[in-house]
């Protein structure tokens, strides 16, 4: 009998030592495969018992706060200004994961990327519970505001750069949406909110002014004409002729409400925005180099930014034939760009010629308000020269004051700007541009600004514009 | 456990209460009085047993505390009531042979407990376990557990040399007569029957098991063995066939993490394995984990609540300490001299590596769930009770075992 008994333990002990090693399995080495499983609430719960840092306005406005919630996931998100800053923070939410500023800045909202400094040991060694750290915006509530409600709820976005440091002072995307609704479970029941988003048409939750697409239209006579000047193809002087019709391998190019401009100058050109002439410019330039200069405004290329962006689209050189040339270089072929691309198109010719690249986020604070680090502007590139840029700035300041920008002028300021009327195509109303800096010698603030299907730049866009910069340079005083 | 109770608190509350050395002072007192009770009645007693058991009994009052403070107050009463248990038996059941002639009335009482659950019995979770009586729940199968091995022990010391005996031969292999082999068909009836009717695949896979380890221990007949895992497993696969939530077990073993089922029928061992895979190696710390999100957290998933916060260290020692008490257990099985007292033995140390073993293996899926206590550990009166009671069985088979042992080897010299 002893002998099975024996037999018996060893069962037993080999049972019990599979539980061993299956567990070391589980627990170690394949824990983490386990853990990141998205039912597993332990991370999120753990994440949200962390009071995450305040995003603030430029001006110290609380856009996004967290309060104490007393639930299972303790401290979740506030957005105290609404739908304001939507398209810039994002949102924050247990439910919905998280997106814009929200999202990029997750580690240092969290604190989890943040040194400790002696004051945060004590206060830990005190049993406070864990505090993220802040970020301040260089966006201004007060010049965000003043575009939000210029655009007045059209779809459409706006975005103002200081054009010297790339400092983004507002960025705007219409229809928005009010982020509280992504947070679930406060007084109301917002999940109807939130599913009407999602249903919307007119994709409130999509941030136009970094994601949207929209052909540039004359405002990309800006890229061309530096192109030109800068490769000194043309002076202000090279005289031009339009008559209201070219044919460019027996294609007809007609003018804009199919004008005659007749006898023109590259600058009047500009200041008409004459499409006649435009495209002979992009015919004596060539593609190669509408491309590369093209390029280094931005397009074709991942703009380095806080927010995910879409990237600005010209037609590849080889490809370009005449006609899509000609075009292109009056903005109407297939080149899309997104607001911030040509806000970034004006800033550079607003501060001599130098791309800089534009941020969101200026500071990083711990909750004692000390400063953890501050974004240092950068310069992308030298695009043109900053005698090219000067010689355009002084055409784009006619624009403004004779051309078809007048609605952006400004009482004692001098203003530089482009107005862009963007065929779409069908029956459907061109996409309004305006980009602007100002004051035009001085530059403080350069402004995009697009209304989908809002008809004419200068009547549409050029007036939102103005408001904006209007307000950039009072607060900015 | 002191340190336990204070790192609950402190992780929990931010503060030491006094109450957090009250609770560990009781459950020390509770083995202390047993301890003495076994030093003046039963002195050459195993003395590894009672250890091993108090070390468990306390890291599960410890994680119950943390889980569900109230709870643990009742734990701790249960644990009283079953240390009186305890002391009653080694007291009333010294001379355990006794129990022997009334074999066939503790088994029918085993089979009356479980059958009453049948018709009188509440269900819940789906498995109907459970008797009422006044304001009490007691769960009979966990005293079944103990009579049923009484049972088995004193049949098989009686008959096994009947049923060891080959009188035929089938392909050349030695087999006893189909007639011997009618207690196994019995059993196993009356398993799948507890099975359908209760739908308490653990306990019917204890008995089982039991009936298994104990026909081995006395026949060495290996064809039991065979023939019991070839009928195990035709149950099983025609429960499975039967009977959805037995499907539901095996399919969310297979697929804990199906998105389809992890917020449905595979919630609890994904919720499991969740809590056992951040405990990690040494554990997220007692009170600082989230056991509370696994569900039946004191009662069949303690052993996970373990694993997160005591991490793979300590529920690695919880095993230990499980395979050296079924150590102990089979070493006073060995050293006996009679067969009812071996097999009883076997019967009782069955009990402990079987039913830990399935309800470990369950949570950390190795094996498919099913719902069982972990002896010691789990929070419930019955449980406790039992385990104790088993305990007690033991210690006073170890005692008799060394006393009888000691005598012959005096008389040997004599001669």
């Amino acid at each position: 009998m002893n002998r099975q008994i024996k037999v018996l333990l060893a069962v037993f002990i080999i049972l019990m030592v599979a539980i061993v090693a299956n567990l070391s399995w589980i627990q170690i080495f394949g824990a983490s495969s386990i853990q990141n499983n998205g039912a597993n609430k332990r991370r999120l719960v753990e994440q949200y018992a962390i009071q995450r840092g305040d995003i603030l306005s430029a001006d110290n406005q609380t856009v996004a706060r967290s309060v104490d919630t007393g639930t299972e996931y303790k401290y979740q998100r506030e957005y105290p200004l609404g739908s304001l800053f939507a398209g810039v923070t994002g949102y924050d939410s247990w439910k919905y994961g998280r997106t814009g500023l929200e999202q990029k800045y997750n580690d240092e909202l969290l604190g989890s990327g943040s040194k400790l400094t002696l004051r945060s040991i004590g206060n830990k060694l005190l049993g406070d519970s864990k505090k993220g750290n802040s970020i301040v915006m260089t966006a201004d509530s007060r010049v965000q505001e003043q575009a939000a409600k210029a655009l007045a709820g059209r779809k459409g976005a706006v975005v103002a750069m200081d054009p010297k440091t790339g400092k983004v002072l507002a960025m705007v995307t219409s229809p928005t949406y009010d982020p509280n609704a992504a947070v679930p479970g406060k007084a109301n029941n917002n999940q109807a909110q939130w599913d009407a988003y999602n249903a919307d048409p007119n994709q409130p939750l999509f941030n136009r002014a970094t994601s949207g697409l929209f052909p540039p239209g004359s405002a990309f006579k800006v890229v061309t004409g530096a192109a030109a000047l800068d490769q000194g193809i043309v002076n202000p002087n090279t005289p031009y002729v339009c008559n209201g019709k070219l044919i460019v391998n027996g294609y007809a190019i007609y003018d804009f409400n199919k004008k005659t401009h007749g006898n023109l100058t590259f600058a009047e050109a500009l200041v008409v925005s004459c499409n006649i002439t435009f495209a002979q410019v992009g015919l004596q330039l060539g593609a190669p180099a509408l491309v590369q200069y093209s390029e280094m405004f931005g397009f074709n290329k991942v703009t380095p930014f806080d927010l995910p962006t879409a990237v600005s689209h010209v037609q590849d050189a080889k490809s370009m034939d005449q006609v899509a040339l000609a075009s292109a270089a009056f903005g109407q072929g297939q080149d899309v760009a997104t607001p911030l691309e040509m806000a970034m198109v004006a800033s550079t010719v607003a501060n001599g010629g130098v791309l800089m690249r534009p941020y969101l986020v200026d500071d990083v604070k711990d909750y004692n308000n000390k400063i953890l680090s501050q974004t240092s502007p950068g310069q992308i590139r030298r695009v043109v020269d900053k005698q090219t840029a000067d010689t355009l700035t002084d055409i784009m300041i006619k624009v403004v004051s004779d051309g078809t920008g007048t609605a952006a002028q400004i009482d004692g300021v001098e203003v530089a700007g482009k107005t862009g009327t963007a065929e779409v195509g069908g029956d459907a109303e061109p996409d309004a541009w305006f980009i602007c800096f100002a004051p035009a010698h001085d530059p403080k603030v350069a402004v995009a600004v697009v209304v989908e299907n809002g008809g004419e730049g200068g009547v549409t866009a050029a007036p939102i514009a103005r408001k904006v910069m209007q307000e950039a340079l009072r607060v900015g005083e | 456990m002191f340190l336990g109770f204070i790192s609950v608190q402190l992780a929990r509350d931010g503060k030491i209460e006094p109450i957090s050395l009250v609770y560990p002072a009781i459950a020390a007192a509770i083995f202390f009085i047993i301890h003495i009770v076994m030093r003046v009645f039963v002195p050459k007693a195993d003395g590894l047993l009672l250890p091993l058991a108090a070390g468990l009994s306390y890291v599960g009052l410890v994680m119950i505390y943390r889980l569900d403070a109230k709870l643990a107050v009742e734990q701790l009463i249960w644990m009283a009531v079953a240390g009186v248990c305890f002391v009653l038996v080694v007291l009333l059941l010294r001379n355990y042979e006794g129990l022997a002639q009334y074999k066939y009335i503790l088994g029918l009482t085993a089979i009356v407990l479980l059958a009453s659950t049948m018709f009188l019995g509440k269900e819940v979770n789906g498995a109907r376990l459970w008797l009422q009586i006044g304001p009490m729940h007691f769960q009979p199968s966990e005293i079944a557990k103990i009579l049923l091995v009484i049972f088995l022990a004193a049949f098989f010391a009686e008959k096994h040399e009947l049923l060891s005996v080959s009188t035929h031969r089938v392909l050349g292999v030695p087999v006893p007569e189909l007639k011997y082999f009618i207690p196994l068909l019995l059993m196993w009836g009356f398993s799948v029957l507890l099975m359908i009717f209760q739908k308490d695949l653990g306990s019917s896979l204890l008995f089982f098991g039991i009936f298994i380890c104990v026909a081995y221990a006395a026949t060495a007949r290996k064809s039991y063995v065979f023939v019991g895992i070839a009928l195990f497993a035709l149950g099983a696969y025609l429960c499975y066939l039967g009977f959805a939530h037995v499907q539901v077990r095996v399919i969310t073993w297979l697929h804990p993490f199906d998105p389809k089922t992890i917020q449905g029928h595979s919630y609890q061992i994904s919720q499991s394995l969740f809590a056992l895979s951040s405990g990690g190696a040494s554990g997220t710390g007692l009170g600082l984990g989230h056991p509370t999100f696994i569900p039946a957290n004191t009662t069949d998933f303690i052993f996970s609540a373990v694993g997160e916060e005591l991490g793979l260290i300590g529920a690695a020692s919880i095993v230990l300490m499980y395979i050296l008490m079924v150590y102990r257990g089979i070493k006073v099985a060995l050293t006996h001299r009679d067969d009812f007292g071996k097999l009883l033995a076997v019967g009782l140390v069955s009990i402990i590596a079987i039913q830990s073993f399935l309800i470990m293996g369950g949570v950390t899926r190795l094996i498919p769930l099913t719902g069982i206590t972990l002896p010691f550990m789990s929070y419930g009166g019955s449980s406790l009770l039992a385990n104790f009671i088993l305990l007690a069985l033991l210690v006073v088979l170890s005692h008799r075992g060394a006393t009888t042992n000691a005598v012959s080897i005096r008389e040997g010299a004599k001669q």
